[in-house]
């Protein structure tokens, strides 16, 4: 029993550090995948139930008159509405005065504390265009004719289709035409509400003494929501088309960048090294010793030491903005050097004493002995060499002008990070576009990876 | 003598790519720093023609770095930042490692999913943490609301002067754990299971275990993780530049002088070079390389004391 628990435990102890360990990754991976303005929220599955926003309905003042204006795009489908007003006698035909809200496709404002009596109105649409009210044909002049009674109006004649408050009753009538079916929260408590024949959600609900006096009673809606249609609003893949599709932002140069970068250096080091790792390990030759102490000796060396007479030497050669400054002052790996010693050390004299028999010339040897048998510590070089060069942000940063066409993805992200600070869903995809080919790289060649690791640790 | 010769000749033409970049790219750069390091531009020209108005200032930079309380700041808090994630990140791989070192199910999930962190991008990982730390919509914020602490940072972590640097080294302990791991397990599994079977019979407790067979049999892992940790700590540069959005953390008064609390030697060292000030920057790397084989040195002779 005891040795259960204590297993348990330990699964529970390495669970719980690797998820923490991975956090970044996976925070990053959820935050690329919202929805815009949902990175910062506190949300990961929706809820099953959709409250709206506070809707208010207003006691009728006597002697005043309250208005709704509804406009239904559909009554006249040959004018694109983006944005669309109310202007008329009651408020001094000023076309910013009243703004209409789209509301499940109709356009509607409420208008209070209007005077009793005629009054002449039309709409504006997208700021300039003046129309008639389709659902109220004027009579007399080009303007729209209302006649308003005290308490509620509609330029529509019906009220039944709106939510308005008569003496002590409060009709509400909602459209929702896609819901199955709608609830409302008011006075603290909830009600059903019933589909009439034009699908309108009403409810007929009496006012309790102690709001009647009040000025606006409120409520709100609550919706069932579908699981899937709840995830599509917090979650998306947009972010990641953004990204790939920004202008400012080149990420498909930055990355083919990157990959040049990553591929030539790891490719020309693992050849470099290979070849003076052979020469070390099986040659002898003049001042072999002191050569190759002075050279471990420099594995000590800050790299900052290098950075300022490194630049001073690509700028010499006049290499800022080309690949060759990013890939040529990292070719001289020491580290790969000893690894590759090392290993080619291990390989037995007498394969090459067989081949000299043989008559194979020193060309021959590399390709047939070598370059087979240490494949592996070369795959291991290649790969180690490759993540670093694909992070290697502040080489590639001094290397480059900022309008540099051979930017790479670590500077790329800097400068996106510069334009989209504040927009986390952005930088995140941003983000996942940089780790995850080198994520993938790692799960695929992780043998390599981590026994590469050992081997040239320990033995050192 | 010919064959010998001719061998010569063979090696060195391996070696000479090699060595070709090694002396141009390596070896020069190291002179040349000296030369910069005592020689200061006198009229700054251009980002891309730094050396063209050098004069020979002696050891003026040295001096002037030694009598800086920026630079002995920036080191100070170096000091403290291997001190927050040197033992703690030795601690953490060898906890690891024997744990997985016992017989137990998905081991090589384990070990890829520690190690993946470190072969991903400094400077994302940085960012990451950022939103992560953020003020009141960070994931800590979010968390601590969710329990009943609300606006527990009002600065954010990364932006509180006292939590900023362990919480960048927190971030740097955990992306690193899994490296110390692979080497710690690597040495662990090369300990003989007979050696751990004769203390067994023994009678020997598990932490006698742990403090007589294994630490001194991975001994050697200490102390290259020790020495390759003073390195990376003294260059930090990558971390601080992401976490503080290259700033150096939040500012703080010390004795009337206003310092960055997040800034790192390797990162001082980034600015004066940013800065233009490259014979100071060439003249502090030289300090540090100092400060580095200094302890390494100690820190070789304080490990290997013990056998």
């Amino acid at each position: 029993m005891k040795k259960i628990t204590l297993s348990a435990l330990l699964y529970i102890i390495l669970f719980g550090g690797a998820m923490l360990v991975l956090l970044p990754l996976f925070w990053m991976i959820l935050t690329a995948c919202k929805q815009p303005g949902q990175a910062l929220e506190f949300r990961f599955l929706p809820d099953s139930v959709l409250e709206s926003e506070i809707q208010a309905v207003y006691q009728p003042i006597t002697d005043k008159a309250i208005v709704i204006f509804e406009f239904n795009p559909n009554d006249c489908p040959d004018i694109p509405v983006s944005s669309i007003s109310v202007a008329g006698t009651f408020n001094g035909w000023n076309s910013s005065a009243n703004p209409m809200v789209k509301d499940n496709n109709i356009w509607r404002t409420t208008l209070h504390n209007i005077d009793i009596g005629n009054h002449e109105y039309k709409f504006v649409v997208n700021g300039n265009n003046w129309i008639q009210d389709p659902a109220n044909k004027p009579t007399t002049t080009d303007n729209c004719l209302i006649t308003l009674q005290a308490g509620l109006n509609q330029n529509k004649k019906t009220l039944a289709n709106q939510t308005y408050i008569q003496g002590k009753t409060l009709f509400i009538a909602i459209d929702r035409g896609n819901a199955e079916s709608l609830q409302v929260k008011i006075f603290n408590q909830t009600i059903n509400l019933l589909k009439n024949d034009q699908n309108y959600f009403t409810a007929t609900v009496e006012i309790p003494e102690t709001e009647i006096g009040k000025h606006a009673i409120t409520y709100t809606i609550l919706e069932p929501q579908n699981f899937w249609d709840g995830m599509k609003k917090i979650y998306t893949f947009n972010n990641f088309k953004k990204v790939l599709y920004n202008r400012d932002f080149p990420f498909g140069q930055f990355f083919l960048n990157s990959l040049v970068v990553a591929a030539g250096t790891a490719l020309l080091t693992v050849i470099l090294c290979t070849m003076a790792g052979y020469a070390f390990a099986k040659k002898n030759f003049f001042m072999k010793k002191q050569l190759f102490a002075m050279l471990l000796s420099t594995m000590m060396i800050p790299g900052m030491i290098f950075m300022v007479p490194q630049f001073a030497i690509v700028n010499h050669f006049n290499w800022i903005n080309t690949y060759q400054a990013m890939i040529v002052p990292h070719l001289a790996n020491i580290f790969g050097l000893f690894l590759l010693k090392q290993y080619i050390s291990t390989i037995p004299n007498s394969l090459f004493e067989a081949a000299n028999i043989d008559g194979a010339n020193e060309l021959q040897i590399f390709k047939i002995i070598i370059i087979p048998l240490s494949l592996p510590i070369m795959v291991t070089l290649f790969l180690l060499t490759f993540v670093g060069q694909w992070g290697n942000f502040l080489w590639q940063l001094i290397v480059n002008t900022p309008d540099s066409t051979y930017r790479t993805l670590p500077v790329g992200m800097a400068l996106f990070r510069g334009q989209y600070g504040q927009d986390w869903e952005m930088m995140m995809a941003g983000a996942c576009f940089s780790i995850i080919p080198i994520a993938i790289l790692f799960l695929i060649a992780q043998r390599f990876f981590i026994e590469g690791m050992t081997t040239g640790a320990v033995k050192e | 003598m010919k064959k010998n010769l001719k061998e010569n000749f063979v090696a060195y033409s391996y070696l000479t790519p090699f060595l070709a970049v090694f002396l141009v790219f390596l070896a020069y750069p190291v002179f040349y720093s000296m030369w910069i390091s005592l020689h200061k531009a006198t009229i700054y020209t251009s980002w891309y023609s730094p050396f063209t108005s050098m004069k020979y200032v002696g050891f003026e930079h040295y001096i002037n770095i030694l009598t800086d309380i920026e630079f002995w700041w920036s080191i100070g808090l170096t000091f403290i930042y291997g001190l927050l994630t040197i033992p703690t990140g030795i601690m953490l791989s060898l906890l690891l490692a024997i744990l997985l070192n016992n017989k137990i199910k998905f081991k090589s999930f384990f070990r890829s999913a520690y190690f993946l962190p470190n072969v991903l991008d400094l400077l994302v990982i940085g960012i990451i943490w950022i939103l992560i730390f953020s003020p009141k919509y960070g994931l800590v914020d979010m968390v601590l609301a969710k329990i009943g602490i609300h606006n527990a940072f009002p600065d954010g972590i990364l932006g509180s002067p006292y939590l900023c640097l362990p919480a960048i080294a927190f971030a740097m302990v955990l992306k690193g754990a899994g490296f110390g791991m692979i080497l710690f397990l690597t040495a662990i599994q090369n300990i003989s299971e007979s050696v751990y079977e004769a203390a067994d019979i023994d009678g020997a407790s598990w932490h006698h275990k742990l403090m007589y067979i294994t630490i001194p049999l991975v001994k050697p892992i200490i102390l290259f993780m020790t020495i390759t940790g003073t390195i990376s700590c003294l260059t930090a540069f990558t971390e601080i530049y992401a976490m503080t959005s290259n700033t150096g953390g939040p500012t703080v008064q010390v004795f009337g002088h206003t310092l960055r609390s997040a800034n790192l030697a390797g990162y001082h060292l980034y600015r004066s070079f940013s800065e233009g000030a490259y014979g100071k920057a060439a003249a502090i790397s030289f300090v540090l390389l100092g400060i580095a084989l200094l302890i390494s040195f100690i820190n070789m002779k304080w490990l290997k004391s013990d056998n």
